[in-house]
């Protein structure tokens, strides 16, 4: 059966260019879903398979750290890993995020490449 | 009262005070993402506890007889006095909003205003934003006023 | 703070990692005021703080459309809305840059949103007593703008 993702990001043009950056890094899902906030990527975890989350910390109504919170109370999604992109570099809160269960971090800007190697060895 | 009554008596009361001009507010679809044909814009960002946009859409006659009142003197064409006068215009709106918003004036920061005019252009948010737009009519014509909220 | 350094390192940082395009610095200019008569997209952002701006990412129709194409990994044949949000969006990485460089020697700022326009015969003003940079790129598909207008509190 082939991995479903799940793309959190504010900006519809982010979630594109992340899409575009797994193409190159020859990593392919058999659905990619997307979500503008933490909230709708709640929604989406709560009806559909998802494999792995790609999130950005900056979001509006619910942002990535509130997001990470909220999914390790419940039990149904707390397992599904969650990796955070985003332009955040401080190590409170990539720390924080890992604490409230981040698999990992990447860094905007980010190469396909790194993005493979990153995600690569999760999947 | 909400917003869009506090944008549009800001909008009056810095028209009245600094403009001279009065203005009111007219029923059209003030959208900025029509195409301007020909004019400026005056924008001004906000960050902070509310991140967002302010801007003034001017076509360029109406642009031409703001400045003319606002500066006491002759505009024949969209130069710098212009620019600084929609400049100011953004600044001073932003500056309401700030404290519209703002709870006691510190959480909310301006940007620089900036104005960008030409002809055929059209704007784009890049976010999914909450978007208040407002007409006003003065004697040459319309210009909208356009706030955008993060979420 | 060396701005201009700030700003070339990230715009080249983000054009070779996100963007996979090379570009090269042509010339940077201090000055008040500067017409960027080519420009056909221009994306922006504000940001506040102890230092307040803006910053633009202009380029001429073609450099646009191959950046957007290569941003998103899709074939751009007008300066559509994919084109105003990839403008936007380096704007804000660009203004994210910034801003690590501000954090790094104590200054703080808050970032706006984007907004981009296109259109014809674009100007963008400056402010009178704000500080100008404009630094030109190039690259085989044209021509590519970062300006920075900013005012020291």
């Amino acid at each position: 059966m082939g991995k479903n993702v799940l793309l959190v990001d504010d900006s519809s043009t982010m979630r594109k260019i992340i899409g575009r950056s797994l193409r190159q890094a020859g990593i392919s899902f058999d659905n990619i879903f997307e979500a503008g906030d933490g909230l709708e990527a709640l929604a989406i975890l709560e009806k559909e398979r998802v494999d792995i989350v790609l999130s950005d910390i900056n979001m509006p109504n619910m942002d990535g750290i509130s997001f990470l919170r909220e999914k390790s109370m419940r039990d149904d999604i707390k397992d599904i890993p969650v990796l955070m992109i985003s332009t955040e570099t401080g190590d409170d809160i990539i720390g924080e995020a890992k604490s409230l269960g981040a698999v990992g971090a990447i860094k905007k800007p980010f190469t396909p490449d790194k993005v493979n190697e990153i995600l690569g060895p999760l999947l | 009262m909400d917003i869009k009554d506090k944008i549009v008596e800001s909008t009056k009361e810095i028209f009245s005070t600094m403009v001279m001009m009065d203005v009111t507010v007219v029923d059209q679809d003030p959208t900025a993402r029509q195409a301007i044909r020909d004019g400026i814009s005056g924008i001004i960002g906000l960050a902070g506890t509310r991140k967002g946009v302010l801007a003034i859409h001017i076509p360029a006659p109406v642009a031409l007889a703001i400045t003319g009142s606002f500066l006491g003197m002759e505009v024949e064409e969209i130069n710098e006095d212009v620019e600084d006068a929609v400049g100011e215009l953004a600044n001073m709106l932003g500056g309401n909003v700030k404290t519209i918003l703002s709870e006691n004036g510190r959480d909310i920061e301006l940007s620089l205003p900036t104005t960008i005019s030409g002809t055929n252009y059209d704007f784009q948010t890049a976010k999914d934003v909450e978007v208040t737009a407002l007409a006003f009519a003065t004697d040459t014509g319309t210009f909208s006023v356009e706030l955008q909220l993060e979420r | 703070m060396d701005y201009v350094t700030v700003l070339q390192e990230g715009t080249v940082e983000i054009f070779e990692t996100m963007v996979m395009l090379p570009i090269v610095l042509q010339r940077v200019t201090e000055h008040s005021d500067s017409t960027l008569t080519d420009a056909r997209v221009t994306g922006m952002i504000g940001f506040g703080g102890t230092i307040k701006g803006m910053i633009g990412v202009s380029a001429t129709a073609d450099m646009a459309k191959i950046v957007t194409g290569s941003l998103l990994g899709m074939e751009i044949a007008h300066l559509d809305d994919d084109v105003k949000d990839a403008f936007g969006e380096i704007a804000n990485m660009i203004a994210g840059a910034l801003k690590s460089a501000c954090g790094e020697n104590g200054i703080d700022i808050d970032l706006a949103i984007p907004n981009s326009v296109v259109g014809d015969c674009l100007h963008i003003s400056g402010l009178r007593g704000a500080k100008r940079v404009v630094l030109e790129f190039s690259a085989s598909a044209g021509k590519l703008w970062i300006e920075l207008k900013y005012l020291e509190a």
